[in-house]
C-alpha cells in the first residue's frame, strides 16, 4: 500500500477530529484549512468523489442537513478504508512472515 | 397458472412418508407402519371417491381429498395410528395397480409441461389461498432478508424456513397450496406465503417487493437518533449539554424496545465516551468517538435503504441469543474471566476449545450494573453449573457435552438439563498445544471484517504459543496497559489490557513471568498488527488465568 494513500488517510482522520470537536456550525480555521490541503490532495490521487464532496462541504451555500449528511458519510467511508487497509496489511505481514518461516 | 384437477388416486399416491410425518408425528408414523404389516390393503374398499378399511376394530374413512376428510372410529382426535396405516396402505395398493398398467411414472414424475402449483401467479388467487393479512407478514419478512431453503422432489416442494421462523412446508405436486402442510399445524399461514412469495420472486413473476422491512416503530425512534447525531456533528463532542447525553441513553432503550439492540448497543458506546468527555477524562478523544460513530452511523444508513442491503437481523441485531440442541460436541475447558463493559455491564465466561471444529466455544452470565448493582460476577462464578459439575471443575478437562445448547455464535447455555460426560483431565502443558497461528488469526478477522464489516462484535479468541517475557507499559493518557510479544518464531504482536483492578494485576502477573509458553485470549487487529487482550498464560508447564483477580476458585 502507497505512502501517499497513507498520509491522506491520515490527514482525512485529522479534519474528521477536527470538526467532531468544534461540531459543524463552527469550525476553527486550522480544520478549514486542513480540509482544503485534504481536498487537493485527493483529487491527486483520483478520490474524485471524496473531493466532491469536501468541496460542497466547505461551500458557503451548502444547507446544514446536507453538511451533516456529507460529514457522516466521509466519516463511514474513511472508516471502512482504513479498517480495509489495516487488515490487508496485518494479513500481508503475517502471511509473508510465514512464508519467511517456511523457507 | 391452475394445475388439472386431482383425482382422489392421485392425492393417496403422492403422499411422501414426510408428508405424513408433517400431518401426524414419527411416533405415529411408526406404529402405523407396524400396523400395517399384519393387514392386507387389497380386502379394503376403494373407488374412485371414497374408501373404507377396518384395521384393529376401529372403521376408517375416506370421502374425499385432503386430512379433513379422513376420520377413525377410534377415540383419538386428529391423527392416529390407524389413519396412518390406513393411507399408507391405500398408497402402496394403488402404487401396485398403477405399476401394473405401467403408468406409474407418468403419475409420479413430474410433467414438464405442468406448470408447478406452488407458482401461482394471480394475485387474487395468491390471496384467496393464502390470505391478505399472511402475505402481508410474509411480504415484511422477505424484505427483512428472511428466506427459505427449497428442495424440489418428484411429490412436491419441501421449504425450510430459516429463524427465528423456523418451520418447515410442504406443497404437493398433485392438489398444490390447499393440499400444503405446515410445522405450525395452522390451516393456512404466513410460512406457506413466504414460500410461495419467493418462488413467485425468484421466477420474476413479481417485481422486487417495495413493503417496508421495519415498523412505524423503529422507523419512528431511527428518526429522533437521526435528529440526535445531527445534534452532535453540529454542536460537537465539547459542545454536548448533559441533557444531550442522557437523552442519548434514552434512545438506548428506546431502539431496545423497538428490536433493534445493535444501534442500541452502539449508540451506548457513543454516549459513554461522551460522558467521558463530559467528565474531562484524559482517555476522552474525538478520534474514539469517531471510531464508534462509523458503526452506528452506516447500520443507521443501511436501515434506511429499501430493500435492506443485508437481513434485518445483521442490521438490528438480536436481544437474545437463540440456543439449538447440540449434541455429542467434544470440549476442552481453557479458562475463566471476569469482565465490566463501557455499555454497562459485568459478568462472567468461561472459555472452551472444540478440537474437531477448531474453535472457541464460551459460556456466559452477565448482568446490567445499573439494574443489577449487588450481583458479583466472582461469587456467581464460584456457584456457576453446566450439567452437573461445578463450572470452574471443567477447566483443565476435556468432556463431551452429550446433550446442550449452543448459538450460531458459539454461546453455550447452562441450562439445567445439560448432560456431560465424565471428565478427562488434562496436563496444563496439553492445553497449549492447541495454540494457533499467526497468519490464521488474521485471515479469521479478515473474513469478520468482508462479511458484516459493522457487526456484531466478535473478535476471535485463539491461543498463540509463544517465546520470551512480554513487555507491558501503562499509557496514561489512554488508561491502557500496552505491549509487545513474540510468537513461537519470532514475529511480533502487540498486547493490550484495560486499566481495570483484575487487569492490572494480570499485568503484574505476566511481567513476573520470564519464559510465556503460550497466552490465550481475544485478538484483533490494532495498529496494522495482530493485537491480544490476553485471558490465560502458559508459563513453566502450567497455567494461570489472568482475568480473575487472585481468587482460588
Amino acid at each position: 500500500m502507497s505512502d501517499p494513500l497513507l498520509i491522506w488517510l491520515d490527514h482525512w482522520s485529522i479534519w474528521l477530529d477536527g470538526l467532531l470537536g468544534s461540531g459543524l456550525a463552527s469550525p476553527g480555521e486550522t480544520t478549514r484549512q486542513q480540509m482544503q490541503t485534504f481536498l487537493q490532495e485527493a483529487e491527486v490521487l483520483g478520490y474524485h468523489e471524496q473531493a466532491e464532496a469536501i468541496r460542497e462541504l466547505l461551500g458557503s451555500d451548502t444547507k446544514q442537513q446536507r453538511r451533516v449528511d456529507l460529514y457522516y458519510r466521509l466519516l463511514v467511508q474513511h472508516d471502512l478504508m482504513q479498517r480495509l487497509l489495516r487488515t490487508h496489511t496485518v494479513c500481508e505481514r503475517y502471511a509473508s512472515e510465514t512464508l519467511k518461516d517456511e523457507n | 397458472m391452475r394445475t388439472k384437477p386431482m383425482t382422489l388416486h392421485e392425492w393417496l399416491i403422492n403422499l411422501s412418508d414426510e408428508y405424513l410425518i408433517a400431518w401426524a408425528n414419527k411416533g405415529l408414523m411408526r406404529r402405523g407402519q407396524k400396523l400395517l404389516t399384519a393387514q392386507n390393503p387389497q380386502t379394503w374398499s376403494l373407488d374412485s371417491n371414497r374408501a373404507q378399511a377396518r384395521l384393529d376394530d376401529t372403521e376408517q374413512h375416506l370421502h374425499g381429498i385432503g386430512f379433513d376428510y379422513l376420520h377413525c372410529s377410534c377415540a383419538s382426535v386428529g391423527p392416529c395410528h390407524h389413519l396412518i396405516a390406513f393411507l399408507i396402505g391405500l398408497r402402496q395398493r394403488l402404487k401396485q395397480q398403477t405399476a401394473e398398467i405401467d403408468t406409474f411414472e407418468a403419475e409420479t414424475n413430474p410433467d414438464p409441461d405442468q406448470p408447478s402449483p406452488w407458482l401461482i401467479t394471480d394475485l387474487l388467487e395468491r390471496q384467496k389461498e393464502l390470505g391478505k393479512s399472511n402475505l402481508e407478514q410474509a411480504q415484511r419478512w422477505l424484505a427483512q432478508g428472511l428466506e427459505s431453503l427449497l428442495t424440489e422432489q418428484a411429490e412436491g416442494l419441501h421449504a425450510e424456513l430459516p429463524e427465528p421462523l423456523s418451520a418447515r412446508v410442504m406443497i404437493p405436486r398433485s392438489g398444490g397450496i390447499s393440499m400444503s402442510l405446515c410445522s405450525c399445524k395452522e390451516p393456512r399461514c404466513a410460512h406457506r406465503a413466504l414460500v410461495i412469495l419467493q418462488i413467485c420472486r425468484d421466477s420474476g413473476v413479481d417485481e422486487e417487493t417495495t413493503v417496508d422491512a421495519l415498523t412505524n416503530g423503529q422507523r419512528e425512534v431511527l428518526g429522533s437518533l437521526n435528529q440526535w447525531l445531527r445534534l452532535l456533528a453540529l454542536q460537537g463532542m465539547s459542545g454536548m449539554p448533559r441533557l444531550q447525553i442522557e437523552r442519548a441513553r434514552g434512545l438506548v432503550t428506546e431502539l431496545q424496545q423497538v428490536d433493534l439492540p445493535l444501534p442500541g448497543r452502539q449508540l451506548a458506546r457513543v454516549a459513554e465516551m461522551l460522558e467521558q468527555e463530559w467528565q474531562h477524562q484524559s482517555i476522552s478523544s474525538p478520534a474514539r468517538l469517531r471510531e464508534s460513530l462509523a458503526p452506528l452511523y452506516a447500520n443507521l444508513s443501511a436501515l434506511s435503504l429499501q430493500p435492506l442491503p443485508q437481513p434485518l437481523a445483521d442490521l438490528a441485531g438480536r436481544h437474545r441469543r437463540r440456543y439449538k440442541l447440540r449434541r455429542d460436541l467434544d470440549l476442552i475447558g481453557i479458562s475463566l474471566e471476569v469482565w465490566k463493559t463501557l455499555s454497562g455491564f459485568h459478568g462472567y465466561s468461561a472459555y472452551f476449545y472444540a478440537p474437531k471444529e477448531d474453535c472457541f466455544y464460551q459460556l456466559s452470565e452477565a448482568r446490567n450494573l445499573e439494574l443489577d448493582p449487588n450481583w458479583q460476577p466472582l461469587a456467581a462464578l464460584n456457584n456457576a453449573r453446566f450439567g452437573h459439575y461445578r463450572l470452574s471443575n471443567l477447566i483443565g478437562s476435556h468432556f463431551r457435552l452429550l446433550r446442550g445448547w449452543a448459538s450460531e455464535d458459539r454461546r453455550l447455555s447452562a441450562r439445567e438439563d445439560c448432560q456431560l460426560s465424565d471428565l478427562e483431565a488434562k496436563t496444563d502443558a496439553a492445553l497449549f498445544s492447541y495454540a494457533s497461528d499467526l497468519a490464521q488469526i488474521s485471515l479469521q478477522l479478515a473474513d469478520k471484517v468482508k462479511t458484516n464489516t459493522y457487526g456484531l462484535d466478535l473478535d476471535p479468541y485463539a491461543m498463540i504459543g509463544v517465546k520470551g517475557a512480554v513487555t507491558l507499559s501503562f499509557d496514561r493518557y489512554q488508561q491502557h496497559w500496552h505491549g509487545e510479544g513474540y510468537d513461537r518464531f519470532g514475529r511480533v504482536f502487540k498486547l493490550t489490557l484495560p486499566n481495570t483492578a483484575q487487569a492490572n494485576l494480570a499485568t503484574q502477573q505476566l511481567l513476573n513471568i520470564a519464559s510465556v509458553q503460550a497466552l490465550f485470549g481475544r485478538w484483533r487487529i490494532q495498529t496494522d498488527y495482530l493485537c491480544l487482550e490476553p485471558i490465560a498464560v502458559w508459563h513453566d508447564d502450567k497455567m494461570a488465568m489472568l482475568r480473575i483477580g487472585d481468587v482460588d476458585l
